[in-house]
């Protein structure tokens, strides 16, 4: 119940966070992007849709074109689509990915609303001389338009849950709340952002039943039976949710406010429980006593350290376990804390804050030092390597030279407007838009940029970016990463977390790598994989031969 | 495209756990769809309640519904649990509906013959209704499971390992042949099962196809 009242508490205190939009921008955000995909889709499906339906060809090639656009997975298009159009046209990819996941129901909405006709009607229509224009526009789109309404509803319902993934690339829109939360731990966020996204569904979906009654013909209103006689519906029809919706219309309004009471009442469950009796903690992937099992970030130079880990460690006769690409910080470290997951490749100093959000400790070895402490009591951590993998603002090389910048104090020189870009939330974390306007007295607008954040600067959507310093492309685009005299920045060298019950074990092994990464090296890794494009293993496995260490 | 070449392993892996959890998922969404679906229909006191609700599911965004869902279940983040229980309850949603729409495209006189004959409730609707529903339900599963194996990729998100791994880590390291491969992937997982899913429905419903040939314009114009 608290996660609940909390996610109500932060919806309605509005966001505080310098340049990100406000509840209602995003909303406007979230509506625009809904609209407009549906709108294009329907200029493309609805002619099209009509067609068919009118002239009865084609409509086994739709119903194919609609199986497949259905499996194609939104979230893969809009990346996909976003890496070969370029970041300046975020937006244009998404609209795209919407479309594509509007068209089929629009397409099946509008054919299937003509086929339902009784063809009689159409007999009679022919018989009374209309030609076939008339006979479209006067006869069946008006009998069809009850089901392309319906077609419209499941596409505008579909969409405008789906327009959340948005927010993963950068664009706004209410699911930035539910990206941005997922990283800080804030399920008061993450829940406030899926309240407003379903409650906004639930709005569009009643208006939008409301209208599929006020759009049957007066004439078919009068005749028809209370309860419509489902066999009428076309049964081998690929698309039920239309035909569904036709049989519930009546029916939704009246139990629009018992359902969204419903809903609530299942947020609020999920808010509130905090474990189920039928699914007891199995203690998944408890660890045999000669088993390393080893995790990694959802970030691919962490996968790479760990791979080295591993093999190192199966090189030296252990039997590992790979637990790899397993989310962010907060996901994985209860897995940690509890011994699932026995050794993990960290940074220090994010480790740190994430221990201890305002800790002084700046330095290599004072961050160390301050780390060692503040582990929980059955973990700890082995020598760090000299790499180190930090958060940084990093500018182009000809935006350095324009305003003779070296170090981030030098922003205030600046006389544009400073945009800054990074993973949505920066705009929480301590180094984030506050940090630099306490430490160092710049003010920036935040815009989120996710992981194309060196393309966006690159293209000039942001002109400071929050750039990882072993990020190849420091080298590869020519950027400049500003000096941080303030210390705004925690030094975050790679360190390996284990669980204290395997840390002599494993610690000759695993301290070698460390001695032997060295930043330089921590890049060449970086680069083999995004440049070379090899495997981690691979890399992994060179990397190791390369160092007498295999 | 060397890179898909190179990596044929990792993507064979990655497909088989992708296909696992959708299937695991579709499966028992589908389970649990019939009764419920059964009891919708039966009962015209509750149908509007349940289509209404389970259609509401849906419009719970799934990456929000991921990350509530651990601690909803009292599970690890990134146990592929919380995917599953996730994809079967979308795949719920879509199937109540197809199994309430398919019992209603029974003709009432063929149940009245069926009780008539000395059928009784259990044996009518396993013997007629569900066999007679089937089209229109399997309509919905075809549905249901594409839409499903094309929503797993969010799994990635909350540290569930299948294709959508693709996506993310082809992003990072600006590998469009990773990202495409993947979207391929699922496209061709969903369209093969699909596929199988009509075969199926041939073999097992045999009069569907006799019905569907006479259904539509045509059962129109006979009438």
């Amino acid at each position: 119940m608290n996660a609940f009242v909390d996610a109500i508490a932060w919806i309605l205190s509005g966001v505080q966070v310098p340049g990100a939009p406000t509840i209602p921008e995003a909303f406007a955000q979230q509506l625009a992007y809904t609209f407009g995909s549906v709108v294009v889709a329907a200029v493309v499906a609805v002619p099209l849709g009509w067609l068919i339906g009118h002239t009865g060809r084609g409509r086994d090639v739709a119903v194919a074109i609609s199986g497949a656009a259905r499996a194609i997975p939104s979230f893969g298009l809009l990346i996909l689509l976003v890496l070969v159009m370029g970041v300046l046209h975020k937006p244009e990819a998404a609209v795209i990915t919407f479309v594509v996941l509007a068209i089929p129901s629009l397409l099946s909405g509008a054919y299937s609303g003509l086929e339902a006709i009784d063809r009689s009607t159409i007999d009679a229509a022919r018989a009374t001389g209309m030609t076939e224009w008339q006979i479209l526009w006067r006869v069946e789109v008006p009998l069809g338009l009850p089901l392309l309404v319906a077609g419209f509803r499941a596409a505008t319902l579909q969409v405008v849950a789906t327009v959340t993934i948005a927010a993963y690339v950068g664009l706004g829109g209410l699911g930035q709340y539910i990206i941005t939360g997922l990283p800080l731990r804030r399920i008061d966020m993450v829940l406030g952002g899926a309240i407003l996204v379903a409650a906004l569904a639930l709005v569009l979906d009643g208006l939008f039943a409301a209208l599929q009654r006020a759009v049957v013909p007066r004439g078919v209103r009068l005749d028809r039976p209370r309860r419509p006689n489902p066999s009428a519906a076309p049964t081998e029809n690929l698309a039920p949710p239309q035909r569904e919706k036709k049989t519930m219309s009546t029916r939704m309004t009246r139990l629009a406010g018992l359902g969204a009471a419903v809903t609530a009442a299942a947020l609020v469950l999920a808010g509130c429980a905090s474990s189920n009796p039928l699914a007891p903690e199995t203690g998944d992937g408890t660890p045999s006593s000669d088993t390393i099992v080893i995790g990694s970030q959802a970030y691919y130079s962490n996968e790479i350290i760990a791979e080295i880990y591993a093999q190192a460690l199966e090189g030296a006769g252990f039997t590992v376990d790979r637990q790899f690409n397993i989310g962010q910080r907060d996901a994985y470290l209860p897995e940690i804390e509890s011994g699932a997951i026995t050794l993990f490749p960290e940074y220090s100093g994010n480790l740190l804050q994430f221990f201890e959000p305002d800790t002084t400790a700046r330095t290599p070895d004072d961050v160390y030092a301050a780390l060692q402490d503040a582990l929980p009591s059955n973990l700890t951590v082995l020598d760090q390597s000299t790499a180190s993998d930090q958060d940084s603002y990093t500018v182009t090389s000809a935006f350095a030279s324009q305003y003779g910048l070296e170090s981030i104090a030098d922003l205030s020189k600046v006389t544009v407007p400073l945009v800054l870009g990074g993973p949505p939330e920066l705009a929480e974390r301590p180094y984030g838009p506050t940090g630099l306007k306490d430490t160092y007295g710049v003010d920036v607008t935040f815009q989120p940029t996710g992981d194309t954040t060196v393309e966006d600067l690159v293209a000039g959507t942001v002109n400071v970016a929050n750039v990882f310093t072993a990020d190849p492309s420091i080298q590869t685009q020519d950027l400049v990463v500003l000096d941080d005299p303030e210390g705004l920045f925690l030094a975050s060298n790679v360190v390996p977390l284990v669980n204290k019950d395997v840390a002599d074990d494993i610690a000759d092994v695993i301290n070698e790598v460390s001695a032997a990464l060295t930043p330089e090296g921590l890049v060449a890794l970086n680069v083999q994989s995004t440049v070379d494009q090899k495997s981690a293993a691979q890399i992994a496995t060179q990397w190791l031969q390369d160092n007498d260490l295999s | 495209m060397s890179w898909i070449a190179d990596n044929l392993g990792l993507i064979a892996q990655l497909s088989a756990e992708h296909i696992r959890q959708s299937l695991i998922a579709v499966v028992i969404g589908f389970v649990v769809s019939i009764p419920l679906g059964w009891v919708a229909w039966r009962y015209r006191l509750l149908r509007g309640t349940i289509v209404v609700v389970t259609g509401l599911l849906y419009t719970i965004p799934s990456l929000a519904l991921l990350i509530l869902l651990p601690t909803l279940l009292g599970l690890s983040a990134f146990d592929e649990v919380n995917l599953i229980v996730a994809l079967t309850i979308y795949a719920v949603a879509l199937l109540v509906r197809a199994v309430v729409d398919g019992l209603d495209s029974v003709d009432a006189e063929v149940r009245l013959a069926a009780s008539a004959v000395g059928y009784g409730p259990a044996r009518r609707f396993w013997g007629v209704d569900l066999p007679l529903a089937g089209p229109v339900v399997l309509a919905g599963l075809r549905v249901a499971t594409a839409s499903t194996i094309a929503l797993a990729t969010v799994g990635i998100l909350v540290g569930v390992s299948n294709l959508g791994y693709l996506f993310t880590n082809g992003l990072q390291r600006r590998i469009i042949p990773e990202v495409l491969a993947g979207v391929v992937a699922v496209v061709l997982i969903a369209l093969v099962l699909d596929l199988l899913l009509v075969l199926a429905g041939r073999l097992l419903l045999p009069w569907a196809r006799r019905r569907s040939r006479t259904s539509g314009r045509a059962r129109a114009r006979l009438a």
